[in-house]
């Protein structure tokens, strides 16, 4: 039986290819995914330890919250530095100070972008061990208005050792001299991090506070294990800070960082798993239209004596066959892919050196595995069909699939469909994305279950226009795709995937702008917004601005918004809010509030109340409120019904918030003034901070969304290709089994033009019918995603139509493209040999 | 015997008066492969057929009858040689005019696979002038329809049609048309003799009462009975013919032929 694959293999090689291509685009991707994320972490695993290479304890503010990289501690009394210079042990130390700080280029443009990588302010280490940044160029900074800079950003911003320029920070926007430009052990930036580096008391001045240090670095004596350094550390320091080794500090950095990069892989993973689906779908699809059309071969072999079960492993060895093949070429192409979203994750900002790229043999596992394994499970059903056809099968005229409706076949599919529907639903009530996912793949195997049901009555309607217009041509391809209504299904339902989640996150992303907008425009009362785009503590705006603004004519009022991650009652709350209480209520609409907003002090909490919501909170319940710096209560002392996607569902004073969070920024400014150039003169020197009116502040925001949907389409478009190789594949494979009544119409007057648009056109169908049952599935994806956020700022279900237009005409395109080759291989099909009778 | 069919050749039979030519093949001449391989499938041919017979091509396998009629319809190209359907030089046209040959001047009736699959009784026997986007001439179709019987099942695919009444649709399409000349090739081979009695009976009276050319490939003797004429091919050339033939009088000639 293994020759008579081998020999299958060989002489089907273009079917094979197809069906490798589809494995083979998941596997590059999912390997590739892998092969960066090692690759990274590899390079700045060892980034970190060089970094931390002189440190062997590190002393720092405890914080009962969990906080990761470049979160803000709480502060040290720098009294410490002088007690832990004393334990005995310790060679030498160097005092950490950290914030803030924004580098600007000579023509006052901002250097690196904060939104997707962080900035740091920091004092220059002059123990050269201790500090992790060495000078490639110029000099330490000595005086108040000197800075080193990494060399990234060095080169970013066209910046030279001796160039003046201009660097935000907590404080005034201030001109700073370079000299120096530093690298990140052997890296030119941390991590793409613009990092600018004053002296102590400049960095002391304008990110930390008087007195304070954010950490103690200490080099240990010879001879002395880091970990005893930190007993005799803690001994000395005792509950005021934490202790902890240089290694766990390397491995907490490293562990931070893995968190990230894990982020960006899980994304990334969630396509390559959408690839490597609709791949499953085609390679079913391939399989079982050559056993149905082997179905005579297969039992002239039962006939001479083959058993039922030697047929089905002779259809699975051609799986593992092609499965393994192309697993490899995947994997081997995956290293390309490494580059090349390498490439991308530059482009996003992210600096990553130059390494070797870093095949872990788990890639090498996880890959080949994954191909082989939905390879081989995609192919046993067809498999176990063929092992099912009887001998006489041999004596009949070749045997077409089936028809689609069955019985069965419809409670079976209502009954995925609706399991998969209530799975999802939970998922998103119980916000498990895990879960959410598989009640969606649930969905679309439900919606394929059922698509042969649906291909005949769909197809047909789909091509009467085409029938009505097209004459012939625009008849046979109609008739086409509804004579085998299991494979017109299945081809679609590859597409119906791709156009279900293109679908779902333009309804999403129409549905998140159109709430933001209304919102904006009902529930905002200012005339505009000075926006940081922050959307967390560390970064954000100068509360200088806001402070000029106060005293600026022209402007009637001035309210700001700062953003920190605490914890709630336990829960964590990532957007907690602090406002101006006595202007807040003038420049939003809070709706009907009770209690006393004026009277929230530095203990009081205002808090979101649905009208109607019995286990809301009441005025005077007490919530603990964790910051990084410990727990505190506070007391309910007002309520409001409106805004809160907004204003956030709980809020406290910016006295309050400013009394428990170290160095705040504001996020946002929210003002009323007579014009933006009343207020431009003031912002314009914080570039951070942008001037936007009502509407300029919606479209920011869905600049980002849109950001966002490109993205996402683009690595969707992985999916839609793979998908029109199926469509491409079942086209050549049905025509092959047409030659003969291709033969007859090109004899009795069909024109090769005519052939070819048939085929188009059945194309067109199938992929209109993918599109149409993708759309169904998006629409059901959007509005349940919507509704479970309704919550959070979603508020409205809106139809991108224009865009849904789009993703249609799109799909009937995308059927044109895959019937590119096979419509030339069907008007080229040799009349005499398809009519010829003996 | 004489074997050559030559315009100015006399010939024992006389044609009827003002018999134009329908289709005639001069010199014509397809060889396959090359040096020692070669194979010379025709090998010279000279025929004509008259418009309003039912002429049968007949011969052993082998004999180059298939490929003659190939030719003839524009289905196969040539050697050597020059191939008239009417007055078009059929080995000149291109394969978007030959086409249109054989979509409004030809028809064709084959052993098998002769309906398309997915298209009903009615949409087969209109699928030239469908393809040509032209509408049917209703009366002539009535007509036809109703000569072959086929009125009650108009509605019905080829898979719910028996052998013989698929036939009779192929012949329906053949003649819908109205086309100058209809290649049938072996169109009973697949039939049993009574069903394929009735079909040569409709083209004989396609010819008889309608005035329309056939040309019929076939190594039956009973078929070739029901023509006007027989034409004998043997290894690429015309050996023989013979006016109104009978059964027994094709059986003895093909015995002659040496098989």
């Amino acid at each position: 039986m293994f020759r008579i694959t081998l020999k299958e293999l060989a002489a089907k090689k273009l079917r094979l290819l197809s069906t490798a291509l589809a494995v083979f685009l998941g596997v590059a991707f999912l390997a590739g995914t892998l092969v960066l994320t090692d690759t990274v972490m590899n390079t700045f695993d060892g980034l970190l330890v060089d970094a931390h290479e002189g440190t062997d304890a590190y002393v720092r503010g405890d914080s009962p919250l969990d906080l990761s990289f470049g979160e803000q501690r709480p502060r040290l009394d720098s009294t410490l530095v002088d007690r832990v210079r004393a334990v005995d042990g310790v060679d030498q130390v160097a005092i950490n100070i950290t914030g803030y700080a924004q580098l600007l280029d000579k023509s006052g443009k901002l250097v690196g972008d904060a939104k997707n990588t962080p900035m740091f302010g920091l004092n220059w280490v002059g123990v050269d061990t201790l500090n992790p940044y060495n000078l490639a160029q110029g000099r330490a900074p000595v005086a108040d208005d000197e800075i080193v800079i990494d060399k990234h950003s060095a080169e970013e911003g066209t910046l030279a050792v001796g160039d003046r320029t201009t660097v935000l920070t907590r404080s005034e926007p201030r001109e700073f001299t370079i000299v120096g430009i530093a690298k990140f052990a052997d890296a030119d930036s941390a991590g793409g991090a613009t990092s600018v580096m004053f002296t102590d008391a400049t960095a002391q001045a304008l990110m930390g506070e008087p007195g304070k240090v954010d950490g103690i670095d200490i080099k240990a004596k010879a001879g002395v294990s880091q970990e005893s350094l930190v007993a005799a550390i803690e001994g000395e320091v005792g509950n005021d800070a934490q202790t902890i080794t240089g290694k766990a500090l390397t491995k907490e950095d490293q562990d931070s960082l893995h968190e990230n990069i894990n982020g960006f892989a899980t994304f990334m993973l969630v396509f390559a798993g959408i690839a490597m689906f609709v791949g499953a779908f085609i390679i079913n699809n391939t399989f079982s239209i050559t056993v149905a059309q082997r179905t005579r071969e297969m039992a002239m072999l039962r006939a001479v004596g083959a058993s039922g079960r030697q047929v089905m492993r002779a259809v699975l060895a051609e799986a593992v066959a092609v499965g393994l093949l192309a697993s490899a070429a995947g994997l081997a192409a995956g290293i390309g892919v490494a580059m090349l979203l390498k490439s991308l994750l530059a482009s996003v900002g992210l600096d990553i050196p130059s390494g070797a790229p870093v095949i872990a043999s788990s890639t090498v596992i996880a890959a080949m595995a994954t191909g082989l394994i939905v390879t081989f499970m995609s192919a046993l059903l067809p498999a176990r069909r063929a092992s099912k056809v009887p001998p006489i099968a041999a004596l009949r005229d070749v045997a077409a699939e089936r028809t689609g409706w069955s019985k069965r076949r419809t409670v079976g599919g209502l009954l995925i469909v609706s399991s998969g529907v209530a799975v999802l639903l939970a998922g998103l009530d119980a916000a498990k994305p895990a879960t959410v996912g598989l009640g969606a793949v649930a969905v679309f195997i439900g919606v394929s279950v059922l698509g042969p049901v649906l291909a005949k009555p769909v197809s047909r309607l789909l091509g009467a226009p085409l029938a009505h217009l097209r004459g012939m041509a625009g008849m046979l391809a109609r008739e086409n795709a509804v004579r085998n209504p299991k494979r017109t299904a299945r081809t679609a339902a590859s597409l119906m995937i791709g156009v279900a989640l293109v679908s779902f996150i333009a309804i999403f992303a129409a549905s998140a702008k159109s709430s933001l907008s209304s919102s904006v425009k009902e529930d905002y009362h200012g005339t505009h917004i000075v926006d940081s785009g922050a959307f967390d503590g560390t970064f954000g705006i100068s509360p200088r601005l806001a402070e000029t603004l106060r005293h600026t004519p022209g402007v009637s009022t001035v309210s700001e918004h700062r953003i920190a991650n605490v914890e709630i009652d336990g829960e964590s709350e990532s957007f907690f809010n602090g406002y101006d209480p006595t202007t807040i209520a003038t420049v939003f609409d809070l709706g009907h509030t009770t209690g006393d907003l004026a009277s929230l002090g530095a203990d009081g909490i205002a808090v979101f109340v649905e009208a109607g919501d019995k286990d809301a909170p009441a005025l005077g319940d007490t919530m603990m409120v964790t910051f990084p710096s410990g727990t505190k209560p506070f007391v309910v002392r007002a309520t409001f019904d409106n805004s809160d996607e907004w204003v956030g569902s709980k809020f406290v004073s910016v006295a309050a918030f400013d009394a428990n969070v170290p160095s705040p920024l504001d996020a946002q400014v929210f003002v009323i003034a007579d014009s933006a150039s009343t207020i431009e003169q003031v912002a314009d020197a914080y570039p951070i901070a942008e001037v936007l009116d009502k509407q300029g502040f919606v479209d920011s925001k869905n600049e980002n969304i849109d950001m966002m949907l490109k993205l996402i389409y683009a690595l969707l478009g992985l999916a839609v290709v793979i998908a029109l190789l199926g469509i491409t594949n079942t086209l050549a494979l049905s025509i092959h089994e047409r030659r003969r009544e291709i033969g007859l119409l090109r004899a009795v007057g069909m024109s090769r033009s005519q052939v070819r648009s048939a085929v188009r056109y059945e194309s067109v169908i199938i992929a209109l019918f993918g599109t149409f049952l993708g759309l169904a599935v998006g629409f059901f994806f959007g509005w349940a995603m919507v509704g479970a956020l309704k919550d959070q700022g979603i508020s409205t279900f809106a139809v991108p139509t224009g865009a849904l237009i789009v993703v249609t005409v799109g799909g009937a395109f995308a059927g044109v493209l895959a019937a590119i080759s096979p419509s030339r291989r069907a008007a080229n099909v040799d009349v005499l040999k398809a009519v010829a009778s003996s | 015997m004489t074997a050559t069919l030559h315009p100015n050749h006399s010939n024992a039979f006389t044609p009827l008066p003002a018999m134009a030519v329908a289709a005639r093949a001069v010199d014509v001449s397809k060889v396959y492969g090359r040096g020692e391989a070669e194979v010379r499938a025709l090998d010279g041919i000279n025929v004509e057929f008259y418009a309003g017979r039912f002429t049968a091509i007949m011969g052993p396998s082998g004999s180059g009858k298939s490929t003659l009629m190939h030719v003839l319809a524009g289905l196969d190209t040539l050697s050597s040689g020059n191939v008239f359907v009417g007055d078009v030089d059929v080995s000149r046209l291109n394969d978007r005019q030959l086409t249109q040959l054989r979509r409004d001047h030809i028809g064709f009736i084959f052993q098998a696979f002769n309906l398309v699959p997915t298209l009903t009784a009615l949409e087969n026997i209109t699928l030239p002038s469908a393809l040509a986007g032209r509408k049917p001439d209703a009366a002539w179709l009535d007509h036809v329809i109703n000569t072959v019987g086929l009125k009650k099942r108009l509605k019905h695919r080829p898979s719910e049609l028996s052998g013989g009444q698929q036939q009779r649709v192929a012949v329906a399409r053949a003649l819908a048309s109205r086309p100058q000349i209809i290649f049938a090739d072996e169109p009973t081979g697949n039939l049993d003799s009574h069903t394929g009695a009735e079909i040569l009976s409709f083209m004989r009276t396609a010819v008889r009462e309608f005035g329309q050319t056939i040309v019929m490939v076939t190594h039956d003797p009973t078929a070739a009975s029901y023509s006007d004429r027989a034409v004998f091919l043997a290894d690429g050339r015309i050996v023989d013919s013979l006016d109104s033939p009978t059964s027994d009088a094709v059986f003895d000639r093909i015995k002659n032929l040496g098989g």
